[in-house]
């Protein structure tokens, strides 16, 4: 009978034993599938209108970056900030002009932002890519290759709305057209001869790392 | 470390500026990350403070009001929403005497002629950073008036830090303010 006890007692302790290998395997195995959920912090709903929509150089059309760094550079030339320190040193409008474009705005518009800025006003600058013109395109040209090859004349128009005093709640902004000249030199991507990473982490203006150069400018026509 | 480099630029749908999203300005002292966020604070913390109005003309006197330079050592000053001389105590005595003579006469205005009221959408308030040298802060954000409704506005604020005074805030006060309404 005891024999009998025994044998039983061996089996269940074989089976316990087998039961147990079984279970930490499975546990060991459970933890090599553990997988964690990976959150990525927001400041607010509000973070989505502050960065906007991520959009890859590489997705943006020859155009469509050459229309930006115009945009760019326009509302550079014109807007009007209160209160700007120094408003004759724009840097981001330094980098996208020759010397020779950037003294020209400088003796012109640039005194007239000044004063405006004095005054407390502000201005600001809106350019569709409809309104961006280019002047010396022959017509069967290939517009994308043209404008990365050679130096392109763009009639530029854009539109400005002018506030005329601040802290006044109830004063309405002026609305004006008009149309700037340029002469640029583009090629897509980004210069190659630039430290992007010294450049960065100088704080200096992105826009000045992309090969997009005004040469000349007037309000009436360049040639 | 030349070419292939990524980096995030954001543009500035108003003003057109260009911000790289990825690297903070190292070399300029004054918007490290810490300063940044006691400015931003400060910057938001006016923007409700210079465009809220009250029905209450004894609220409205408590913001308005000019106080004493000791006034703003006070215990007061250090509390979470505390709106006693905030306004004087934050500001530029200049930009604080603009405040008295061209702004206060239309708000009282507002509130003697139709009883209006104004509110800032506190959780909308966006702060970026405008120019390459820290301190300039451009600020939009909603009001809502009991009469005209809600309307968009865009403040420019300078920041400027005095380390003798100011303490509440570490010694930044608002330098200039010059804000805009930009719809109806």
């Amino acid at each position: 009978m005891n024999k009998i006890k025994s044998f039983f007692l061996g089996i269940l302790l074989l089976a316990m034993t087998i039961a147990s290998i079984g279970v930490v395997t499975l546990v060991y195995r459970a933890n090599e599938q553990i997988s964690v959920k990976s959150y990525i912090f927001q400041m607010g709903n509000f973070a989505n209108e502050r960065v906007g929509l991520l959009q890859n150089i590489n997705d943006i059309s020859v155009i469509g970056l050459r229309n930006n760094l115009i945009k760019k550079y326009v509302s550079e030339y014109f807007k009007v900030i209160p209160g700007e320190s120094d408003v004759t040193n724009r840097p981001a409008l330094r980098q996208l002009s020759s010397s020779a474009a950037y003294s020209q705005w400088g003796s012109g518009e640039a005194k007239i932002i000044e004063e405006m800025s004095r005054n407390k006003m502000f201005r600001m600058v809106w350019v569709s890519d409809e309104g961006i013109i280019p002047m010396n395109m022959p017509a069967d040209h290939d517009y994308a290759q043209a404008i990365i090859s050679e130096d392109i004349y763009y009639a530029v128009h854009y539109e400005t709305t002018t506030w005329r005093e601040s802290n006044f709640m109830a004063v309405e902004p002026e609305t004006e057209h008009g149309v700037l000249y340029i002469e640029a030199r583009f090629k897509p991507g980004i210069n190659k001869n630039q430290d992007v990473k010294k450049y960065l982490e100088a704080g200096k203006d992105p826009a000045g790392l992309f090969m997009f150069m005004v040469t000349h400018i007037g309000s009436k026509g360049i040639k | 470390m030349r070419g292939n480099y990524p980096f995030l630029i954001s543009v500035d749908p108003i003003t057109n500026e260009w911000n790289v999203v990825t690297y903070p300005n190292k070399d300029a002292k004054n918007i490290t990350p810490q300063y940044q966020v006691i400015q931003e604070k400060l910057v938001s913390d006016y923007v409700m403070n210079w465009f809220t109005i009250s029905k209450n003309q004894k609220i409205n006197n408590q913001r308005w009001q000019r106080c004493e330079p000791e006034d703003c050592d006070l215990p007061e000053q250090f509390r979470p929403n505390n709106i006693e001389c905030f306004l004087f105590c934050n500001s530029s005595t200049n930009l604080f005497e603009q405040f008295e003579t061209k702004v206060t006469p239309e708000y009282v205005a507002r509130v003697d002629e139709r009883a209006e009221e104004w509110n800032v959408e506190i959780k909308n308030i966006m702060i970026n950073s405008v120019g390459e040298n820290g301190g300039f802060w451009q600020v939009y954000f909603v009001v809502h008036s009991t009469i005209n409704g809600p309307f968009d506005v865009l403040a420019f604020v300078k920041t400027a830090r005095s380390v003798d005074s100011h303490t509440a805030t570490l010694g930044y006060y608002v330098d200039d303010f010059n804000a805009y309404r930009m719809s109806r």
